[in-house]
């Protein structure tokens, strides 16, 4: 019987021997179903292999078995055939094939061994029959080469251990020369036989299908190229030219050398780890929570400490050492080939590289707990916390941790004195000064976050001299310098007082502030002024007996806020919107200023107002209008006075009105003037502070002063809050000081504010400025109270089958044309088609031009018509009237006839061809109480300047696509004297043009604003493509 | 292989130094001027080569460092192979050969560094503590060479000193390079990452089990060290069994399908390959669609 063994060599080759020559006839039995084993056996034997075998007597021993004599371990040299890899994959193969069986052929028996390596290279075939084969980037022989690898995931490597574990001693007994003793005995490792058998039968396996599918260059023999080393232009090209052409890799032997290490983490990456690491910070225990719950909170102790833990991807609540997760501790599996422990500290290193204080100064080691000082603590949580993050480390804090900001708080009290005042009083003190001097006292308070903090934990704070501190039972983390200063400040500037202007010009224009400003509080009426509830809160000033005007209420709280502030010295902003009576407040003031002082016996200074020259002359008859008993003098015009004649007429008069032109011009004579108070209309027209005109309005309100202080009014209709440069120059001229330069309050809240929406800022902006700023506009609550309320709705119509029809035919005329147009010619088309399509959903007798009936038969031609019928029938039956706008005047005509019948009454029909005076008729007529229920009016005509409140319905029967003209024609009924709910019905066809751009704009309201808004020449800057989508008659179009 | 020389001079021509140096442009220093590496563990490198090397070989290997002469450079365990370009066309192989330590040292550093695993951490972040190397002395390591006496030089080139200005220039960016691979230290005393990792975790996996022998020194009694955490049985003891398997060889499951189009690299993290590495699956999509016998196809063989 001979046994046929075989050994993968360290030379990778297969070499195979027995322990007796085998027979020819054994051979040739074996040939037919073995033929390459059949072969090698009948081979000379010109291999020699060196082998330690079991000795016995002097004698090596090829089977194991029981034996008598001492049993030792002695290398013998072997004469063995040796097959290179290819042929040894035949061998191999074959070998599995024969299956188990222990003899093959006669007196022939395959060793454990040989089997053992068939095996092996059995499952290397199915895994590259799996495609599960990875590049790999070897150096062998002076050289790189690219060479194929199984795939090392968590299957492979725990079949290769089990492999390696099942060996047959013998594998691993090959004797080379220069090894040592020691080693010798130890033999090679499983691990690494397995190993270098796989790699070389894959990387055979895998080059030969390559081959075959034409994917490998074949090896030019005896040419140059094929010595060439291959080719590239990075070391991974190189790489993968070298995998398809089994040629050496080009490329620095230090490029490579690297890209090797990277490829073999890379091969390992495909098992990820179930694991993170998390680095977790846990505080000390508790010192004693009641304490230091109500003080400023001891020294934070020492005893922080640093956990170096594995935290579960899949459940991140469970957090583990790596001995927990070695044990299987919450049901995690490890399938990585490194040990746990091993892994958190590769990962650790990984955290020590981005911040290495980690690993030196802490000393941070996988499952165990470092302890911390304070500094360490907080320059990780400050400084390493970030860096790691960014790594992909988890650093987790103590849920109780805060880092609030470190702001200061200005309190302000008003005395009991000025508290009385907040109703003003009927007879002023004899002096009369309450003035912007009048004291305010304040005081600064120190706030983390949005916790004050008392003086007793501010001292405790600071003495602690930590920047990590426990207050109200919680760590906080400060700046524990600005704290320290914060507290400094407050010794020094804590509290005092000054005048209102005094103590807000602080916060916006003192330099040395500690920490910025967070905050603003009052008590009493400056309470309610910095709350923006001023206005509301003021007791109502008694109406002037001078005044021939009923005030709304919204405008007595106007003249109330203004007679208090001017009361105490404080200038003023006054921004309502257009339309809700500036004039008349600031009229209103100037009778309650005078009557009171008249009951005192006493006069007033004069006032100026200056205005732009368009608005002299309507200044002049509300005056006369609204306080016919005020002296108006007009400074105006060519024949306008100078020096003493003027300072004469000024001392006769209680009103000046001039223009900014003239005032700059005639600054010197106005100049002199002590004038009670100095009014500028349209005051956004000296937002730029070098004009000329500006720098004269400052120097014309400047000294000479009258006893209580010149009062500066600033009246705007714009909504200056959105324009803070503006807001600036408007407060820098009533309440100078408080906002600080223009260069200041850019960099302090315009840029923040405007470019990075810095909303602390804004707020801080906002509280300052709100004392001096009153701004109502339509839409308040305490307007809308005044104001009956508006009903606004999109009111839909289906087209009629003949209307869809008609629309179809224009939008398919314009799509087979716009392509063919250009420039004028295709924008001309667009409007023209929206214009026809219009006319389309307002009427088919509109779009025709036809003078045809608008009935047929009964029965509406029009959707939107019948819809008007509706609606109007409604508001008859109410008894309420209704204002009808359509842009089209031959749609308006057509229906005049139609409303007429309808209503049994003459519908007028204002439009651009009606005369003045048959205009003013009609809207007089309308307006009696037996008027005509319905008003057609076109756009253009009827759209401003008429007051037309016995209508409480509006209607626009078709749309011109800019909300602000609408807006004005709907403010034609929806205005003051309008005593009833309004509702405007904007009609739109369904599925058509109308409702399409209704929804665009709807949906797009800023974006509305600023391009549909314009009208609608935007519409022919759009695609045909774009154009067909809004154009196109929707399925939903017609009704029934 | 088919060397060209200038002509008239051999190598051994005794006319040294034979010429002027070929411009390359191979791996630049990063020092330009001045000392080299700027790590206390880079220079005890340097430091080593000048104490052996005359004093002309090493101000050419400062400038054949600076110039790029070196064209490559890997190191291995205990073994760092060059190519540094000279005179001649071709260039020069150079090698440094350091001893290494063997399984039994590598186990005795294993214990040491398992008692303090922040350093070894910190060597692998990129930073060697000065504590590391005094941890290696107490445990009777030396880390580092004493001189570069002890290193062996081998180099293609005709000079006859030892070490040459080619082997200085390779040990000058050799320091440079250790300076932020710290961890080159030990593999140049034939100490692998991995290998030490695991044996530093088997030491620790002894530490952490709750046993009643606590405090016992780890690794101490015990049979052989264990490297690599697998148990590898010395020979003698398995005669008996020589020709024998311990076992079956266990099933390697067969891999999932896998969606078609989509291979094994499609699974793997191509980022740690580096710069070029995202195209790689791309560019072996082909490669590994050929491979692919689970169609129907037949195994071979």
């Amino acid at each position: 019987m001979v046994t046929v063994h075989g050994l993968w060599s360290r030379r990778q080759v297969l070499c195979l021997w027995t322990d007796a020559p085998v027979l020819p006839a054994a051979r040739e039995a074996l040939a037919a179903r073995a033929p390459a084993l059949a072969a090698a056996l009948g081979a000379p034997a010109r291999g020699v292999l060196e082998l330690l075998l079991p000795t016995a007597d002097g004698v090596p021993r090829h089977v194991d078995g029981p034996v008598d004599a001492p049993v030792v371990l002695a290398p013998w040299r072997l004469r063995v055939v040796a097959l290179n890899p290819d042929r040894a994959a035949a061998v191999l193969a074959e070998v599995t094939a024969l299956g188990p069986e222990p003899e093959p052929g006669p007196a022939l028996v395959l060793a454990d061994d040989l089997r053992h390596l068939a095996e092996v290279a059995a499952c290397v075939r199915a895994r590259v029959d799996a495609a599960h084969v990875v590049p790999d980037l070897v150096h062998d022989d002076g050289a790189w080469w690219g060479r194929w690898a199984p795939l090392p995931d968590a299957a492979w490597r725990a079949w290769r251990s089990g492999a390696a574990a099942a060996m047959p001693p013998v594998l691993r007994a090959e004797v080379t020369g220069e090894r040592a003793e020691g080693e010798r005995q130890r033999g090679r490792s499983a691990v690494a036989v397995v190993d270098e058998l796989c790699a070389e039968l894959t990387d055979l396996l895998v080059a030969r299908r390559l081959r075959e599918a034409g994917l490998l260059a074949e090896p030019e023999l005896g040419s140059d190229a094929g010595r060439e080393p291959a080719t590239g232009g990075d070391a991974v090209s190189a790489w993968v030219a070298s995998l398809l052409s089994g040629q050496e890799v080009a490329g620095a032997p230090a490029v490579l050398a690297d890209l090797a290490a990277r490829a073999r983490r890379w091969r390992g990456s495909g098992t990820s780890s179930p694991v993170e690491l998390v680095l977790r910070v846990t505080e000390p225990p508790d010192p004693d929570d009641d304490a230091a719950g109500t003080t400023g909170g001891p020294l934070a102790p020492s005893g922080w400490t640093l956990q170096v833990r594995l935290r579960s991807l899949d459940d991140p609540s469970l957090v583990l050492t790596p001995e927990e997760v070695r044990a299987g501790v919450g049901g995690v599996d490890w399938p990585l080939e490194a040990d746990p422990w091993a892994y958190a500290l590769t990962e650790l290193a990984r955290a020590g590289a981005v911040y290495p204080p980690l690993l030196e100064e802490i000393g941070a080691q996988p499952g165990a707990d470092a302890s911390m000082g304070v500094q360490a603590l907080l320059d990780l949580v400050g400084r390493g916390a970030p860096l790691l993050s960014e790594a992909g480390v988890a650093v987790q804090l103590p849920g109780r941790w805060l880092r609030p900001q470190v702001g200061l708080r200005l309190h302000a009290h008003t005395s009991a004195a000025a508290q009385e005042g907040t109703a003003v009083p009927q007879a002023a003190d004899a002096a009369g000064r309450l003035g912007a001097d009048q004291l305010v006292e304040y005081s600064w308070k120190v706030a983390l976050g949005s916790e004050e903090l008392t003086q007793a934990e501010l001292e405790a704070m600071v003495a602690a001299r930590s920047p990590l501190v426990r207050l109200r039972g919680r760590w906080v983390e400060v700046d524990a310098e600005r704290v320290a200063r914060s507290l400094r400040f407050l010794q020094r500037a804590g509290t005092g007082s000054a005048g209102l202007g005094g103590v807000l010009g602080q916060v916006a224009t003192a330099k040395d502030l500690p920490a910025p400003v967070t905050g603003i509080t009052a008590t009493g009426w400056l309470g309610d002024l910095l709350d923006g509830r001023g206005e509301q809160a003021l007791e109502p000033v008694p109406p002037p007996a001078g005044l021939r005007a009923q005030l709304r209420p919204y405008q007595e709280r106007g003249v109330a806020w203004l007679a208090f502030m001017a009361r105490h010295g404080l200038g003023v902003v006054l921004a309502d919107d257009m339309g809700l009576g500036k004039t008349v407040q600031l009229l209103a003031l100037q009778l309650h200023e005078q009557e009171d002082a008249a009951r005192r016996g006493q006069g007033v200074a004069p006032t100026l107002l200056v205005c732009p020259m368009s608005v002299v002359g309507n200044w002049q008859r509300e005056a006369a209008r609204f306080a016919p008993g005020l002296r108006v003098h007009v400074h105006h015009g060519p024949e306008r006075l100078h020096g003493e004649a003027l300072a004469e007429a000024v001392a006769a008069s209680d009103l000046v009105l001039t223009t900014y032109a003239l005032l700059a011009r005639d600054a010197d004579d106005l100049a002199p003037v002590a004038w009670r108070r100095v009014a500028l209309d349209e005051a956004q027209h000296v937002k730029n502070p070098g004009t000329r005109a500006a720098r004269a309005v400052r120097s014309v309100a400047g000294a000479p002063c009258p006893p209580g202080g010149t009062h500066r009014v600033a009246l705007t209709g714009t909504p200056v809050e959105n324009r803070l440069g503006e807001l600036h120059a408007l407060l820098d001229f009533t309440s100078p000081g408080l906002l600080g330069s223009a260069a200041g309050f850019r960099e302090r809240f315009a840029v923040p504010v405007e470019r990075h929406r810095d909303a602390t800022a804004g707020r801080l902006l906002t509280t300052l400025t709100r004392p001096f700023v009153l701004r109502r506009v339509k839409t308040d609550p305490s307007v809308i109270s005044d104001l009956p309320e508006k009903l606004e709705m999109v009111v839909r119509a289906n087209l009629t089958a003949e209307q869809a029809s008609l629309y179809q035919a224009v939008v398919e005329e314009m799509l087979a044309q716009v392509d063919a147009a250009d420039g004028v010619q295709r924008k001309g088309l667009v409007l023209a088609t929206l214009t026809r399509l219009k006319q389309v959903c307002n009427h088919p007798a509109q779009y025709l031009g036809d003078g045809s009936s608008l009935l047929r038969r009964g029965q509406h031609r029009s959707g939107k018509l019948a819809l008007v019928d509706d609606v109007l029938d409604a508001v008859v039956a109410d008894g309420e009237r209704a204002l009808c706008f359509t842009q089209y005047r031959e749609f308006g005509s057509m229906l005049v006839p139609h409303l007429s019948a309808r209503y049994g009454a003459p519908v007028p029909f204002l439009h651009g061809g009606v005369p003045r005076a048959a205009r003013d008729a009609m809207v007089s007529r309308f307006s009696a109480d037996d008027g005509p229920p319905v008003m057609l009016l076109s756009l253009k005509a009827g759209g401003t300047g008429l007051n037309l409140t016995a209508a409480n319905h509006v209607v626009h029967l078709d749309r011109w696509w800019n909300p602000a003209v609408e807006a004005q024609a709907t403010d034609r009924a929806y205005r003051i004297g309008q005593q009833r709910q309004v509702q405007v019905r904007k009609l739109v066809c369904v599925g058509t043009v109308e409702e399409r751009i209704d929804a665009l704009m709807t949906s797009k309201a800023e974006l509305a604003d600023l391009v549909v808004g314009t009208g609608e020449g935007w519409l022919t800057e759009l695609s045909t493509d774009a154009l067909r989508e809004l154009l196109v008659l929707g399925a939903d179009a017609v009704g029934d | 292989m088919g060397e060209q020389r200038p002509p008239g001079r051999t190598p051994w021509d005794g006319s040294w130094p034979p010429g002027e140096r070929i411009p390359a442009d191979g791996i630049r220093a990063r020092s330009r001027r001045g000392a080299f590496a700027t790590t206390w563990w880079g220079r005890r490198f340097v430091d080593a080569v000048e104490q052996v090397a005359g004093p002309g070989r090493v101000a050419r290997g400062r400038t054949y460092a600076r110039a790029g002469q070196v064209l490559g450079l890997a190191v291995t365990a205990g073994r760092v192979t060059a190519q540094v370009q000279g005179s001649r066309p071709t260039p020069y192989a150079t090698e440094l050969g350091f001893a290494t330590w063997d399984a039994e040292t590598r186990a005795e550093l294993a214990d040491a560094v398992a008692a303090s695993p922040a350093t070894l951490a910190a060597v692998l972040a990129g930073q060697m503590p000065e504590g590391f190397e005094q941890l290696t002395l107490d445990a009777g390591l030396a880390l580092f060479p004493e001189s570069l006496a002890d290193a062996r030089f081998s180099c293609t080139c005709p000079d006859w000193g030892d070490p040459c200005k080619h082997a200085a220039a390779v040990v000058y960016l050799l320091a440079e390079w250790l300076d932020t691979e710290p961890f080159g230290v030990l593999t140049l005393r034939g100490v692998d990452r991995d290998e030490l990792l695991a044996a530093v975790a088997a030491r620790q996996r002894v530490l952490d089990a709750p046993s009643p022998g606590a405090g016992a020194a780890p690794g101490a009694g015990g049979s052989a060290p264990d490297p690599g955490g697998v148990r590898e049985v010395p020979l003698a003891d398995l005669v008996a069994t020589w020709f024998t398997r311990s076992g079956p060889l266990p099933v390697l499951a067969e891999p999932a399908l896998r969606p078609s189009g989509h291979t094994v690299l499609d699974d793997l993290d191509a980022a740690l390959l580096g710069p070029g590495g995202e195209g790689l699956p791309d560019r072996l999509r082909a490669a590994l669609a050929a491979l692919d016998r689970r169609g129907g196809q037949s195994g071979e063989l």
